[in-house]
């Protein structure tokens, strides 16, 4: 049995009444590729916001690499290894390609404003270090080469990138994708799952928010399938593609077709 | 040098420590040393709220309050307590500092038009304790026979002396604020303007830095009203008010919003501009005087603001470079660019 990394009990979220996610349980194992999949509305990116600390629980408990969530705002979360992208990006749009990546290094440097004010020798040091450290993001992102731009120049795919090379940046334990495929061309889900591969080879446990059911069924060790906020299924991703509250949630079976039948069964082990 | 500060901003702070350094000398009268003495200090304290307000993204149209905290703490402390004036004005600048960071700590919590009612009330607030508080401020009056600030044997006594203090120190203060953008420190407030919620995800503690550099701004407003003090000798509630702070606030917006080097051109234009206004105003109109010049000015701001909203300095900059970007796009693309 391998090492749980992120355990969620009984998750619950209610916005005046209506149950976004209701007693949602699951754990996530160091190293593995998660998916969470659902029609639109059924309570992923919520569940996203619950697990990265926007929203305050409910009910229900979160463990992340055998501590308790609780009391721990956004900010110390990303401290303690977890990292987002988000399904409408939230790009620093005032900043370069770089200075985006370069935020994603702060909780890995120190200098304080009175550094930063003199400039002193330690600061600069660690301003060398954290550039170097942010083009290594941007190589792996195969962005280097746009590092000085303004991140509105950018292409929407571009874009996306920027946003996993600066949560990569901050050298998480968990990465969580929010729809990282969405608005993608056909050859940019081919590189957007190459790099999915090389962070979870690099030793990142990624949870994955995603429609695009060709990337999820190829690259996911486990997939969750969420509707209306409940939890309806989980396990391999064949076990998810014949399980019929899955097929009858998404209404009828064309949406895994895609897949031939049988891609899986090497990776379903 | 070049390790203490960028090169290009090393270079454009050489040439303005000199151009400042040769003005007074080509200066005709003692009245025009005055009025840029006065852009010295506004160019301290837009420096400050353009931290807040360009590149931390929080309004504040209360900054006045911590001049004049600065300014009244200096001569109490100086005439009071007999502390010798460099003592008073960095004693000064940690209490302001300190009392803006517990305020800044629930006021920050606010957000957009509740944040600038907020800091709008710390103003009037400020104001009315001034004028009631009697016993330590001198009520309506003032505080009046504060001392002329002294280095050493040395005590700057003439205009011009004392605009080379000034101008020293506000280019010293124009120095480490840009060196604070260009940092971890200055990334974090930008992250803050423009995603609050991916620099958090980021580990960027959005309240510190909000809390920080509010503190920060008031730290340099003291410093600017401890100079005013030393300067003109007395400060009454007048300074702190609400006029005051709006007039920042358009300094901060004239010289572009997130520019450090926007906020001296900012503090210039408005402060010369308000000169030249109202000597040339009561020319034109016949009858006009002191209260007119603030409708032709802003009229002024407002044609800035519809055709350059991002401020005189940022938004030339982004327009020359929007040019630039086409006609290179328009090469790369194999059209001759037209003139």
């Amino acid at each position: 049995m391998p090492e749980t990394i992120l355990k969620a009990e009984s998750l619950k979220k209610e916005f005046g009444g209506v149950l976004a996610v209701y007693n949602v349980s699951f754990d996530v194992a160091r190293g593995e590729i998660f998916a969470i999949i659902g029609p639109n509305g059924a309570g992923k990116t919520t569940l996203f916001n619950l697990i990265t600390g926007v929203y305050a629980l409910d009910d229900g408990t979160l463990f992340f690499d055998g501590k308790s969530l609780e009391h721990t705002a956004p900010y110390e979360r990303a401290a303690r290894g977890l990292a987002r992208t988000f399904q409408n990006l939230q790009l620093f749009t005032n900043m370069t390609v770089l200075e985006n990546v370069l935020v994603g290094r702060h909780t890995k440097s120190r200098a304080g404003l009175v550094g930063a004010a003199l400039r002193l020798p330690a600061m600069r040091r660690e301003e060398r270090l954290v550039h170097e450290q942010a083009m290594l993001c941007l190589e792996k992102v195969g962005l280097a080469r746009r590092a000085n731009q303004l991140v509105g120049y950018l292409s929407f795919g571009q874009q996306r990138l920027v946003e996993i090379a600066r949560a990569m940046a901050t050298e998480p334990k968990l990465l969580l994708l929010d729809e990282p495929g969405a608005g993608l061309q056909r050859k940019d889900i081919d590189n957007l799952d190459n790099l999915i591969r090389q962070l979870r080879e690099s030793g990142m446990t990624v949870v994955l928010v995603e429609h695009n059911m060709e990337l999820v069924m190829g690259i996911a060790d486990r997939v969750m399938v969420l509707d209306y906020g409940i939890k309806i299924a989980d396990g391999t991703p064949l076990q998810v593609q014949q399980d019929e509250r899955v097929i009858a949630a998404y209404l009828g079976a064309e949406v895994f077709t895609a897949v031939p039948a049988g891609a899986n069964d090497v990776e379903a082990k | 040098m070049k390790r203490l500060l960028g090169y290009s901003n090393l270079i454009t702070l050489l040439i303005l420590s000199v151009v400042m350094a040769i003005l007074p000398l080509v200066l005709p009268n003692n009245y025009q040393v005055s009025v840029m003495i006065f852009v010295a200090l506004f160019t301290i304290l837009t420096i400050g709220l353009s931290l807040l307000m360009g590149y931390a993204g929080q309004i504040s149209l209360g900054h006045a309050v911590f001049y004049g905290m600065g300014g009244y703490l200096t001569g109490i402390l100086a005439t009071r307590w007999s502390l010798p004036p460099i003592l008073a004005m960095f004693l000064a600048a940690a209490i302001t500092g300190g009392i803006a960071y517990f305020v800044a700590i629930p006021i920050l919590r606010l957000r957009g038009n509740y944040l600038a009612m907020a800091t709008l009330g710390l103003n009037v607030i400020f104001t009315l304790f001034l004028t009631q508080q009697t016993d330590w401020t001198g009520g309506p009056n003032g505080l009046g026979s504060i001392p002329k600030l002294s280095l050493g044997g040395w005590v700057v006594k003439t205009d011009v002396q004392m605009y080379y203090v000034a101008w020293f120190i506000t280019l010293v203060i124009l120095a480490l604020s840009l060196n604070i953008v260009n940092s971890r420190f200055g990334r974090a407030l930008r992250s803050i303007h423009s995603s609050q919620i991916a620099a958090e995800m980021l580990g960027v503690d959005a309240a510190h830095y909000k809390v920080a550099v509010f503190s920060l701004g008031a730290v340099y407003a003291s410093i600017a009203g401890s100079l005013y003090v030393f300067w003109i000798g007395l400060i009454s509630p007048s300074v702190v008010s609400i006029n005051l702070s709006v007039e920042l606030v358009v300094m901060v917006a004239i010289g572009g919003l997130a520019s450090v080097w926007g906020a001296i051109f900012g503090a210039a234009a408005v402060t010369l501009l308000t000169e030249v206004l109202r000597n040339v105003l009561p020319q034109l109109l016949s009858g006009a005087s002191g209260e007119q010049e603030i409708i032709a000015f802003g009229l002024i701001l407002m044609i800035v603001m519809i055709f350059l909203p991002e401020g005189l300095t940022t938004g030339s900059l982004l327009r020359y470079r929007r040019w630039r970007a086409d006609r290179q796009a328009l090469k790369e693309l194999g059209v001759a660019p037209h003139a």
